[in-house]
C-alpha cells in the first residue's frame, strides 16, 4: 500500500507543485507546504482507493489530489487571510526552460489576482476544468465562478495584454 | 500600470475568447517544462508520507482518547462525567432487559441514594464494534496470550462495581474477584468469569442453528453474556445494577494510550515474563502496553491469586482518577466530551444511560475522594470463593462499613474472611497509592 502512494506522489508531486506554484502566485516556500500537506491527506485517505464505490472511493486520485490542494490553499488563506505574506520576492524555482519567461510573466500577473480569484483561474485555465467542476472545488455557484472568472480575466489581461500574445508566439 | 497600457494595444483586436485561449495556452506551454527537480520531489514526497503518517497517528490517539478515560472516567467517573446525549458507542440492552423480566429484583436504590454501574473488563481482542485490536496489541510486548484469539467469546477479567452517590459522598468502588462462585442462568454454580462467555457461546450455538450468522450473531450473542452476566452479579450482590459499561482489552489498551503515562507505585519492581510486566519499584508512568500487564499480572503478585490482581485493577483506577484529575480532565466538560468521543468503538455502555441527566457532578470524584474495595469473600476449597452474605451491599451502599455484617451467615465464615491473608485492603482516591 505504502509504495503505491509513493509511487503515486513520486508521479503527481511535480503536477501538483506547479499547480501550488500557480495558486500560490509564486511562493515556492508555500506551495511545498501545500504539496506536501496534500500527499499527506492523501496518504491519510488512501485506503478509500479500495473502497466500493458507494462508500466514498476515490475514483481518480490524481484528480482528487488537485481539489484537496486547491482546497488546502483556500483553507491556509482563510486562516492566515489578516497576516498575509508578500509574495511580491519571487524565489528560483528549480527550473528554466525556454518557457520561464512565460512563467514569471504569468506567475507574476497571477500575484497581482485576489486569492480566489486566481484559484478559479488556475482551475479553469491550468488544470482545464470546467466552470461546474471549479464551483463544486471551490464550493461556490457556477455564476459565482464565472463572476470571478471574467472579472480576473480583465485585469490579467490589462497586466499582460499583448505581452502574453508575444510569449506565446515566440 | 505598465503592462496594462500596451496590453490594452495588444488585446484590441482579440475579444476575450482570444484572451482565454492565450492564458491556456500560456499555461500548458509552461507545463511542459521540467518538474521540481528530483531533490524538491523527494522531499515532497517524503514530506507528505510524514505528514500523512502524523495524520493517521493522530486519527489514531483520536479513537483512543474516548477508551481510556473511559475505563477510568467511567469506571470511576461515569457519573462524573457531564456526556453530550449523542454519545458515540455501542449500546447495549442488558440492564433494560435484566430488569423487565419477571424475576424478582434486588431492591431499586432511589435515585437520591445514587447509582450504581457495573464495569467490566474482557479480555476478549475485538472492540466494541466487533473490530479487529490494533496491531500494536498484537505484535506488541503484550503478551496477551491466548486473548489473541478474535473469535473466542472473552472471559470477563475485571468486574467492578462503582457506586456513585448522588449526595456528594465518596465514591465506592466494589471489585469482584473473579473467581467467586455465581449462580449461571441455569443455577448451576461457576466462577463468576465463566457466566458472561458461556451464555455468550451456548447463545452463539443456539442462535448459529437458527440460521443467525455473522455480525447479528455475535451482537446477540455478546448480549445474552451481558445479560446473563449482569443478572448473576445482580444475585450475587443484592445490589441492583443500574448502568453498564464494558471494555475490551482492545478497548482498555486504548483508553491506556489515551491517557497517556498513568501514575503508579510499585512497593517492589516486578519482572514477569507470563504478563509481560518489568516495571522499577516506586512510583512511576505506565504507557498503555505496561499498564494492560501491570493489571494483568498474576503470577509473582502477593500469593498469587485473582485477589491480589483486583489491587492492582484499583491502583491503576486510582492513578487513571488521579492522572485526569490533576491534569483538569474530570473538571472540564470539554475535555470529557473529547475523551468519551475517543472512546467511540471501544466502550459498551447501556441504552438507558443517559449520564446528563443522573449525573449533574460527583464531587467526590474530582475531589479525588472515594475508596475502592474488594468483595469480602469465604474461601471454600482451594479457588473457590463465596461471598459475605450481605457484605457487598453494605460496603456499596451505605452503612459504615467496617460494621461487620448484621446477618453474617454462619460466626465460621466470617471468621474465615478475617484468615484470608491475601484479601487486599481499601486502595483510597487522591492519590497514586502503592502496591505489591
Amino acid at each position: 500500500m505504502e509504495e503505491e502512494f509513493v509511487a503515486f506522489a513520486t508521479a503527481r508531486s511535480g503536477q501538483l507543485y506547479r499547480s501550488a506554484y500557480f495558486l500560490t502566485g509564486g511562493d515556492a516556500h508555500l506551495s511545498e507546504d501545500l504539496v506536501q500537506d496534500t500527499l499527506g491527506q492523501m496518504y491519510a485517505h488512501w485506503h478509500r482507493l479500495n473502497r466500493p464505490s458507494w462508500a466514498g472511493r476515490i475514483e481518480n486520485p490524481a484528480g482528487y489530489a488537485q481539489t484537496v490542494l486547491v482546497r488546502a490553499y483556500l483553507t491556509h488563506r482563510r486562516r492566515r487571510s489578516s497576516s498575509e505574506r508578500p509574495s511580491r520576492l519571487l524565489p528560483e524555482v528549480a527550473e528554466d526552460g525556454p518557457d520561464s519567461a512565460l512563467r514569471l510573466a504569468l506567475v507574476e500577473a497571477l500575484s497581482q489576482l485576489p486569492p480566489r480569484d486566481r484559484a478559479v483561474v488556475v482551475l479553469r485555465y491550468w488544470e482545464d476544468r470546467s466552470v461546474e467542476e471549479t464551483a463544486a472545488i471551490v464550493k461556490d455557484s457556477s455564476a459565482a465562478v464565472r463572476t470571478r472568472c471574467s472579472r480576473a480575466l480583465a485585469k490579467l489581461r490589462g497586466l499582460l495584454g499583448g505581452d502574453l500574445a508575444e510569449l506565446v508566439a515566440r | 500600470m505598465d503592462g496594462g497600457t500596451g496590453g490594452t494595444g495588444g488585446g484590441a483586436d482579440g475579444g476575450d475568447g482570444e484572451f482565454e485561449v492565450q492564458l491556456g495556452t500560456a499555461f500548458g506551454l509552461t507545463g511542459g517544462g521540467p518538474g521540481p527537480g528530483p531533490e524538491v520531489t523527494a522531499r515532497l514526497v517524503d514530506g507528505g508520507l510524514a505528514a500523512g503518517r502524523r495524520r493517521r497517528r493522530a486519527r489514531r490517539r483520536r479513537t483512543v482518547l474516548l477508551a481510556g478515560a473511559l475505563t477510568a472516567a467511567v469506571a470511576v467517573g461515569a457519573g462524573v462525567l457531564v456526556v453530550p446525549r449523542d454519545l458515540p458507542g455501542e449500546r447495549t440492552s442488558a440492564v433494560e432487559l435484566a430488569h423487565s423480566g419477571p424475576d424478582p429484583d434486588p431492591a431499586p436504590v432511589p435515585l437520591s441514594d445514587g447509582v450504581t454501574v457495573l464495569l467490566v473488563g474482557t479480555d476478549g481482542a475485538l472492540d466494541a464494534r466487533g473490530g479487529p485490536v490494533p496491531e500494536e496489541l498484537l505484535r506488541g510486548d503484550l503478551h496477551s496470550g491466548a486473548a489473541g484469539a478474535a473469535d473466542r467469546p472473552g472471559t470477563t477479567d475485571t468486574l467492578m462495581l462503582v457506586h456513585l452517590p448522588a449526595g456528594g459522598g465518596e465514591v465506592r468502588e466494589l471489585s469482584l474477584p473473579r473467581d467467586v462462585l455465581a449462580e449461571d442462568t441455569d443455577g448451576r454454580e461457576v466462577g463468576l468469569d465463566r457466566i458472561y462467555p458461556d451464555a455468550e457461546r451456548a447463545a452463539l450455538e443456539s442462535l448459529g442453528g437458527d440460521g443467525v450468522s455473522g455480525e447479528a450473531l455475535r451482537t446477540r450473542a455478546q448480549e445474552a453474556g451481558r445479560l446473563a452476566l449482569l443478572k448473576s452479579v445482580e444475585r450475587l450482590t443484592d445490589v441492583r445494577i443500574d448502568h453498564y459499561a464494558e471494555v475490551s482489552m482492545a478497548g482498555f489498551y486504548r483508553t491506556a494510550q489515551a491517557i497517556g503515562g498513568v501514575p503508579v507505585c510499585l512497593n517492589r519492581a516486578v519482572d514477569d515474563p507470563y504478563s509481560g510486566v518489568r516495571l522499577p519499584a516506586g512510583r512511576q508512568e505506565l504507557g498503555a502496553a505496561q499498564a494492560l500487564a501491570f493489571v494483568r499480572q498474576r503470577h509473582g503478585v502477593g500469593a498469587g491469586s485473582d485477589l491480589e490482581r483486583t489491587r492492582r485493577a484499583q491502583a491503576f483506577l486510582a492513578g487513571v482518577v488521579e492522572k485526569l484529575r490533576s491534569g483538569g480532565t474530570l473538571q472540564s466538560t470539554a475535555r470529557l466530551d473529547a475523551l468519551y468521543r475517543a472512546l467511540d468503538g471501544s466502550l459498551v455502555v447501556d441504552r438507558g444511560w443517559n449520564p446528563v441527566d443522573f449525573v449533574r457532578q460527583v464531587p467526590a470524584l474530582a475531589a479525588g475522594r472515594g475508596t475502592l474495595r474488594t468483595l469480602p469473600v469465604t474461601a471454600d476449597g482451594p479457588g473457590r470463593y463465596r461471598p459475605v452474605a450481605g457484605a457487598a451491599r453494605r460496603l456499596l451502599l451505605g452503612g459504615d462499613p467496617a460494621t461487620p455484617a448484621p446477618s453474617a451467615p454462619s460466626a465460621s465464615s466470617v471468621a474465615s474472611v478475617a484468615e484470608l491473608p491475601e484479601l487486599p485492603e481499601p486502595v483510597e482516591l487522591g492519590g497514586v497509592p502503592c502496591v505489591d
